[in-house]
């Protein structure tokens, strides 16, 4: 597929502390991508802002469809839509005097502008919030606005600093079912502090980790490389060693341990459970309990000691 | 791009309506009261046997048109930069930042002419000067030069001040310096020589010196004139590269 977005050994040092290392990949065009990084989030956060062109990087380079993100900046401005984690319209203009206001500046065909503007307007539920001044307005309802704001100007790249933040669960909702029914149109970049919202909405997913990108991949391909899909639990009334000894080399099992009467395994598919039950006759079993693993227990059992989770 | 910045302007005029036109009404007949009628009775003897009228019209004038405009470069330029609004989804724009620098600076001086507009109205009613029309389109072109400044050093303190208390007091300061140490209301021969002098030669002073001097005996310094007019260019030049940078920072 084609890049969207290249990083070329960018880093960037935020008062003398790096928060991106040497970041080299790229995204592919209309792709979902999200992020997810460390307690202390500066590394995310000046991420998308080197992507929305609000920073660049101090070494290193970024390509946008191709173009150098220093040079040809004017060209790339044209086709990033950026919503940043607060609210960043004019407090003393009605919300949509600001986003006329921005949207004059950009190279954008009138017609579709209003055209796209009455859409999502309606899509978002925002058309008795846009004649509102933007100061008497809620963050929640500013957050759906800015996020009309870039949409209506139809962008090719769309990167989100939390998209939902301060939303109702109604707004929430709503938002992101508009953001899922535009995957594959564009490519989408965001962070979130939803795990269960990036579970459900990605093509990829990135794990930042000391300004680094630790894992990459989709949360089903992650989940494989590392811990595994689900995670069994089985309860003896008698569990002795020369059986766990036994069970310990079917294949496809991962991570089995032993704690006592108890045998825990992890396996990326249910199956392998029917073959570990052909080696208990004769064994009392008194409880089974089958997990689903979830993007919070991989980074539970990657990072549960650096703060990740 | 510079109609986007116009409807802006007129948008927030009308959003604030009743607000802008009470004041551009009271600001005028307050500073009639507080600086005009004191000084009158102050002022025994006036220099140059000019009218007190007269002489204090272009100033107070000037006064009133500044007191207009400092909001409009607070809010734009201060109070929106400390609270990231606005600019940093104005930095993400195509348009160079310098170009909306300088097309915001024109945008104020539109607005602050039809004030000053306005306020001459107010003031040739209150005052009375007895000017011909001649006079007034003479003192038109200073009064711009003299605002033009202005709105440059506001521009100036407004980027490279990030403390609200700080600037507050900033404001102050240069308030005080348009009043009494730009000849606006006093003249430079009531500070003691050196003091004067040295307000005398500052821009503001050589705009209000040349302008009372084109209005009262009918010479136009122009080597004064252009060397202001430079001033504000290279002003505005450098407040366009200073803005540049507090929106990539």
């Amino acid at each position: 597929m084609e890049a969207s977005i290249t990083f070329k050994k960018v880093s960037q040092l935020i008062d003398g502390h790096t928060v991106l290392a040497g970041l080299s990949f790229g995204i592919e065009r209309n792709s979902t991508v999200a992020i997810i990084g460390d307690n202390d989030d500066s590394g995310l956060t000046e991420f998308l802002r080197i992507i929305a062109g609000l920073s660049d990087p101090n070494y290193g380079a970024l390509y946008i469809h191709g173009l150098d993100s220093i040079k040809r900046r004017s060209e790339i401005r044209n086709l990033i839509g950026y919503v940043p984690f607060e609210n960043d319209m004019d407090p003393w203009l009605t919300a949509e005097q600001n986003i006329n206001f921005i949207n004059s500046f950009y190279n954008v065909d009138n017609k579709k502008l209003i055209e796209k503007y009455k859409f999502y307007t309606d899509a978002l539920e925002l058309n008795e919030k846009v004649n509102i001044e933007v100061r008497r307005l809620s963050p929640g309802a500013l957050k759906k606005l800015t996020l009309l704001r870039e949409l209506s100007r139809d962008p090719k790249i769309l990167v989100l600093d939390n998209p939902t933040a301060f939303m109702n669960a109604k707004d929430s909702s709503l938002t992101w079912d508009l953001l899922r029914s535009l995957r594959n149109e564009l490519t989408m970049i965001y962070s979130s502090s939803s795990l269960e919202k990036i579970e459900k909405f990605h093509d990829r997913i990135l794990v930042f980790h000391n300004g680094k990108i630790d894992l990459d991949n989709n949360l089903g391909n992650m989940l494989k490389n590392w811990i595994g899909h689900y995670q069994f639990t089985i309860q003896f009334d008698k569990f002795l060693t020369p059986l766990f000894n036994k069970i310990e080399k079917i294949n496809d099992i991962i991570l089995p341990t032993k704690k006592e009467n108890t045998l825990i395994f992890n396996a990326n598919d249910r199956s392998v459970l029917l073959r570990v039950m052909t080696l208990l006759t004769g064994v009392t079993i008194t409880d089974i309990n089958i997990k689903r693993f979830h993007l919070r227990d991989l980074l539970a059992a990657r990072y549960i000691r650096e703060g990740i989770v | 791009m510079i109609s986007a910045l116009l409807i802006r302007r007129f948008w927030i005029i009308k959003n604030r309506l009743f607000t802008t036109l009470g004041l551009l009404l009271i600001l005028p007949i307050f500073l009639n009261v507080v600086i005009n009628l004191p000084f009158k009775r102050l002022v025994v003897n006036p220099l140059w046997n000019i009218p007190h009228e007269q002489w204090i019209y272009p100033g107070l004038t000037i006064i009133a048109v500044i007191m207009m405009m400092i909001p409009s470069v607070y809010r734009d330029l201060f109070d929106l930069r400390i609270h990231k609004k606005l600019l940093p989804s104005l930095a993400l724009t195509p348009m160079s930042k310098s170009l909306y620098l300088y097309y915001f600076l024109i945008t104020v001086l539109i607005e602050t002419i039809v004030y000053t507009a306005l306020v001459m109205a107010v003031y040739s009613v209150l005052i009375a000067p007895g000017f011909s029309l001649l006079d007034y389109l003479i003192m038109f072109p200073f009064f711009i030069l003299f605002i033009a400044l202005s709105a440059n050093i506001l521009i100036t303190l407004s980027l490279v001040v990030d403390k609200t208390t700080l600037y507050n007091l900033l404001m102050l300061i240069f308030f005080l310096f348009i009043v009494f140490a730009s000849g606006t209301v006093i003249e430079f021969e009531y500070f003691p020589e050196i003091i004067g002098n040295i307000f005398r030669y500052l821009p503001t002073g050589q705009i209000m010196q040349s302008l009372r001097m084109a209005m009262f005996s009918g010479v136009v310094n122009w080597l004064i004139f252009f060397s202001a007019l430079v001033t504000i260019i290279l002003w505005t030049y450098l407040n366009g590269l200073l803005f540049k940078k507090r929106l990539t920072k």
